[in-house]
């Protein structure tokens, strides 16, 4: 009886140090969060170089694209690749328009009458500009480092993510005014590498860059 | 013993003691019994059983959105964001926990969505007809390919190319494309604009969600639907204050319309016996005449208790039109009280007075009969419920009540009832009356032939302005699209169904064009067009073709560095369709939703629906296609009403020339003469020309509540030209005026209350018979003697 109430009493205990080291983590993902929040929500504007590489099923090699991101809040973003050929996605409000050099076309896409397009630019915004505590109805976050900041998202079972997402894990700066870079482990092996350059915070966009055809 | 009047009139005058207990005994029996009654608000007891009219009713009953409520949930305030939204909507939905309910769909988490459209894509050999492979043979070349390829190359470098890799390995020659579009505009079917959001059903800004709770309660079931209503109400009730909430479904119009019927019920009541006690202590001023006020209560208190033994629930509009009957049963009193007080209680005076009052009575039962002959079965309870309470009330006026009523002291004795001489009156002042008066019928007639008929059911709603906004809100939140109307197809299996159903697709695409017709075909044919599709694929990618595509493939996918097996999904597929016939892909949860809408089982069958916008050139053409397949139909809101209208006006063409017919044959069996009949109908032609105006004058326009309102008109404003061609041919002193001038009155009061109604049906129903009976009380008492003196002095009366 005796060694049952022992167990009991030690059960209890890990069970009540396991619920505080949870309460602990939690905590400090809070701190995290909130203060990256604070930091990245006062940015109005990103410019940033990146260089992405790309290992996919498709090819035969590592694809690496370089180009340029711009984002201001809210809504707009350009995403401006110039090799390995140029191509240009341009966001603004509820449209959509792609160009490449290949067919020097435009075309444009309500996001409104896209759902499923606007749900994944939705996404691909939030990664871009930091909110991240919005994203934890969707993924389990964890402090993977603390200097310089690394976070692991792992999409949550009833996520949407989930469909196609195994992990993401991002990188922040020394200073944490903004990324590093972004990797995402794709569910069917498919992995990316994005890194940010000379990113530059609030600094004024020259319209031109909302131009889809260069 | 012989039974005669003056046998009754004895046997009761020494059996009022008892009569007086048994009827006190009877009166409380129904009044304990009112609390069991069930009452019915069921828009189907209201319909003709017309075969189209019932298939579309049952249809509506029966379907998949009939047993739905939905919650649509919004933030109010702009510090809350949708995530927040989001966490309300998963904590409302994980609270509601009932027997009522089925399931809660809040979101479609948790289902691998990307994973069950790949797995799907797999039947896509199954699904794709020979236009897709006509189309695949012109992209076979090497500048098709090359053109593929490289669009495939430009999508890797989108900031979102992860989410379409899959797809676009799996379907490189874009094959798939119009089975996805069928899936979204399928999706879509609901006819709202919805976003999905972490799996959530948002609206386009975010700033609403949207709960879809699926009940066992049919929104034609009164008691279930306030519970229901009520359960969920309590709920929302939990959430955080910068969230709205609005429950959205047809259980809601079921409450909303009883609780209008009931409050309506409650005042018309309240007022009409108001009004009733007011006429009594002024115009009378005789405690006894309370007696006159007391029977058409009871009478209907009794009417209802038997009404319900026989039909065993009783519709609210029935009830609803209580204070109506109430107020013409109390004439048959008035008459008799007039007649006793002014001439005592003798046989005499009962000898005088039974014929006007038994044939007064008898038309306004004819016109209610007539009813008996409709197809509506809420008709018969009118029918019955009115003429039960008349006779009730007619048996009671004529034998019971003269023995409670004391004559005026200053009253005449039975010399009093004898033909007294008539005032004269100019000549030229009839002329003058009789003149405007057919001036005005003809005037009202002319305006009244512009009179609107509608034929909308939907005008009897009365669930109320609140219920009215949040639909309001809710349509402009989540997309403002009309209701589609729906082609039903029915087999007895679902293969059949399928089979069936295909062939419609076919027919009705080449009638209304594939976008404006939203079928399950298109996504899921049934198996023998599976088959021959399967068939066609096979026999399409033979080895030299596959081989050739092989070919191009490696050959122009060079240029992109794509790898060996970057296409592997897609060539696996051309040697070996994955998916067999037999088998629904049933495993994958947006199959199943999606044809869950589409599909339903049904006793002995199944039912496939598929949807198009609901406009009569669409259901034209569509009920072309439905006349070439049996069993068939088409539901449409426009089409019931339509459907509803055409049983309706064949039906009322015969029951109001029935009931025009018995009231013309009523009164001149009693007055025995054509002259004098036609003279009696001048207070129903009035009030038919007069109820044909003002409705045009007040904007109004009619419908059938209103038809059989002014049906009913008829037989009580003959009534009032039968007393009066009596009085002016007998000059009887029975008080004949004031009796018509209170009838009048009281029926006034009885059908005026039902202008403070809410419901459209009981509104419309007291405009009509105000209307009716001011303009042939007016008549009765002005047109008939002046057209009687004009009529009498040109040629002798019998």
């Amino acid at each position: 009886m005796k060694k049952i109430i022992a167990f009991l009493l030690l059960f209890g205990c890990l069970s009540f140090a396991g619920l505080y080291a949870n309460e602990a983590a939690d905590k400090e993902l809070d701190a995290v969060l909130n203060s990256l929040q604070e930091k990245m929500s006062a940015v109005k504007t990103i410019q940033t170089d990146f260089i992405q590489e790309k290992n996919l099923a498709l090819f035969k090699q590592k694809i690496v694209l370089k180009g340029r991101i711009c984002i201001q809040k809210p809504g707009m973003l350009s995403w401006r690749v110039s090799s390995p050929m140029r191509y240009c996605l341009v966001i603004n409000g509820a449209t959509i328009s792609q160009w490449d050099e290949d067919t020097n076309q435009v075309q444009s896409v309500s996001l409104d009458k896209n759902p499923s397009i606007q749900a994944a630019i939705a996404q691909m915004q939030s990664w871009f500009s930091g909110t991240y505590g919005a994203m934890r109805g969707d993924y389990q976050i964890k402090v993977v480092d603390q200097q310089p900041l690394k976070l692991e998202f792992i999409p949550k079972e009833k996520s949407m993510a989930r469909n196609f997402i195994q992990q993401v894990t991002v990188l922040f700066q020394a200073d944490q005014q903004y990324i590093k870079e972004i990797e995402i482990l794709e569910k069917n092996g498919d992995s990316t590498l994005l890194e940010f350059i000379n990113a530059q915070l609030d600094q004024e966009i020259p319209a031109k860059v909302w131009e889809v055809k260069p | 013993m012989k039974l005669t009047l003056e046998s009754i009139d004895a046997w009761i005058k020494t059996h009022k003691r008892s009569i007086l207990l048994l009827l006190a005994a009877l009166l409380s029996a129904c009044l304990v019994g009112l609390k069991f009654i069930k009452y019915n608000n069921n828009i189907e007891l209201m319909l003709p059983m017309d075969k189209e009219v019932q298939r579309s009713m049952r249809f509506l009953r029966e379907s998949n959105f009939s047993d739905k409520l939905v919650i649509s949930l919004k933030l109010k305030d702009n510090q809350h964001n949708t995530e927040d939204l989001i966490a309300a909507t998963d904590n409302l939905a994980d609270s509601i926990h009932s027997p009522l309910v089925n399931r809660v769909i809040g979101s479609i988490t948790g289902t691998d969505f990307m994973q069950e459209m790949i797995f799907f894509l797999q039947y896509s050999p199954q699904l794709l007809g020979p236009e897709s492979l006509d189309k695949l043979e012109k992209q076979l070349t090497p500048a098709g390919i090359k053109e593929r390829l490289s669009f495939i190359y430009r999508q890797s470098l989108s900031p979102g190319s992860g989410f379409m890799m899959p797809f676009l390995r799996a379907d490189p020659l874009n094959l798939n494309s119009p089975i996805l579009n069928n899936i979204q505009k399928l999706s879509q079917a609901s006819g709202y604009d919805i976003t999905v959001n972490s799996g959530h059903f948002l609206s386009k800004d975010g700033l609403a969600a949207m709960i879809i709770i699926k009940t066992s309660v049919l929104l034609t079931e009164g008691f279930g639907s306030r519970k229901i209503v009520d359960y969920l109400q309590e709920k929302i009730k939990s959430l955080p204050a910068y969230i709205g909430a609005d429950i959205i479904a047809g259980h809601i119009h079921t409450v909303k319309n009883e609780d209008s019927i009931r409050s309506d019920i409650r005042l018309t009541s309240l007022i009409a016996s108001f009004g009733f006690l007011l006429l009594f202590l002024f115009i009378f001023r005789d405690w006894r005449a309370m007696i006159v006020f007391l029977m058409p209560l009871g009478a209907v208190l009794v009417s209802t208790a038997v009404a319900f033994l026989i039909f065993r629930n009783l519709s609210y509009f029935v009830i609803g039109l209580s204070s109506v009957i109430a107020g013409i049963t109390i004439d048959y009193g008035i008459y008799v009280y007039m007649a006793v007080r002014k001439a005592g209680n003798s046989v005499e005076t009962l000898r005088k007075i039974i014929p006007p009052v038994v044939f007064g009575a008898l038309t306004t039962i004819s016109v209610f009969a007539v009813f008996f002959f409709s197809s509506v079965k809420g008709y018969h309870e009118l029918a019955f419920f009115s003429n039960f309470t008349i006779i009730l009330c007619l048996i009671f006026a004529l034998f019971i009540l003269p023995h409670f009523i004391k004559e005026e002291p200053s009253a005449l004795k039975n010399s009093a009832i004898q033909k007294q001489p008539g005032k004269e009156y100019s000549g030229a002042l009839d002329n003058l009356l009789v003149g405007l008066w057919m001036a005005m019928v003809i005037i009202t007639l002319v305006m009244g032939m512009k009179l609107r008929f509608n034929n909308d059911i939907t005008q009897f709603d009365s669930a109320g302005k609140q219920v009215a906004k949040s639909e309001e809100d809710f349509r402009r939140t989540w997309g403002s699209r009309d209701l589609p109307a729906v082609f039903v197809v029915f087999a007895k299996n679902l293969e059949e169904a399928y089979a069936l159903n295909d062939s419609i697709y076919a027919q009705a695409v080449k009638a209304i064009g594939k976008e404006n017709f939203t079928s399950f075909a298109s996504v899921w044919p049934g198996a023998r067009t599976r088959k021959s599709n399967l068939e066609a694929w096979l026999k399409f990618w033979n080895p030299e073709k596959k081989k050739e595509l092989e070919g191009l493939l490696d050959e122009y996918g060079q240029v992109y560095n794509f790898s060996a097996d970057a296409f592997a999904p897609f060539i696996r597929q051309l040697d070996d369709p994955q998916a067999g016939l037999e088998s629904e892909p049933g495993q994958l949860a947006f199959f199943e939703q999606l044809k869950e809408q589409f599909v339903l089982k049904k006793n002995g069958g199944f039912q496939i629906l598929s949807f198009f916008p609901d406009n009569n050139e669409y259901i034209a053409k569509l009920s072309g296609v439905a006349g070439n397949f049996p069993g068939t139909f088409l539901v449409s809101r426009k089409n019931f009403s339509h459907q509803v209208s055409r049983a309706l006006n064949k039906e009322f063409l015969f029951l109001s020339f029935l009931a025009l017919f018995s009231t013309v044959a009523l009164t001149f069996l009693l007055l025995k003469n054509l002259r004098l009949t036609a003279l009696a109908m001048i207070p129903v032609v009035s009030a038919l020309a007069l109820i044909a105006g003002v409705m045009r004058l007040a904007g109004l326009s009619f419908n059938i509540p209103g038809v059989i309102a002014a049906m009913v008109v008829t037989g009580i404003v003959s009534d009032y030209g039968m007393f009066m061609v009596y009085y002016c041919k007998y000059k009887y002193q029975t008080g004949t005026i004031l009796a018509v001038t209170l009838a009048a009155a009281t029926t006034l009061i009885g059908a005026g209350v039902l202008l403070f109604a809410q419901h459209p049906v009981l509104f419309t129903v007291g405009m009509t018979m105000v209307t009716g009976v001011l303009a042939g009380l007016l008549s009765s008492l002005w047109i008939i003697p002046s057209a009687y003196r004009l009529w009498k002095t040109n040629e002798p009366l019998s």
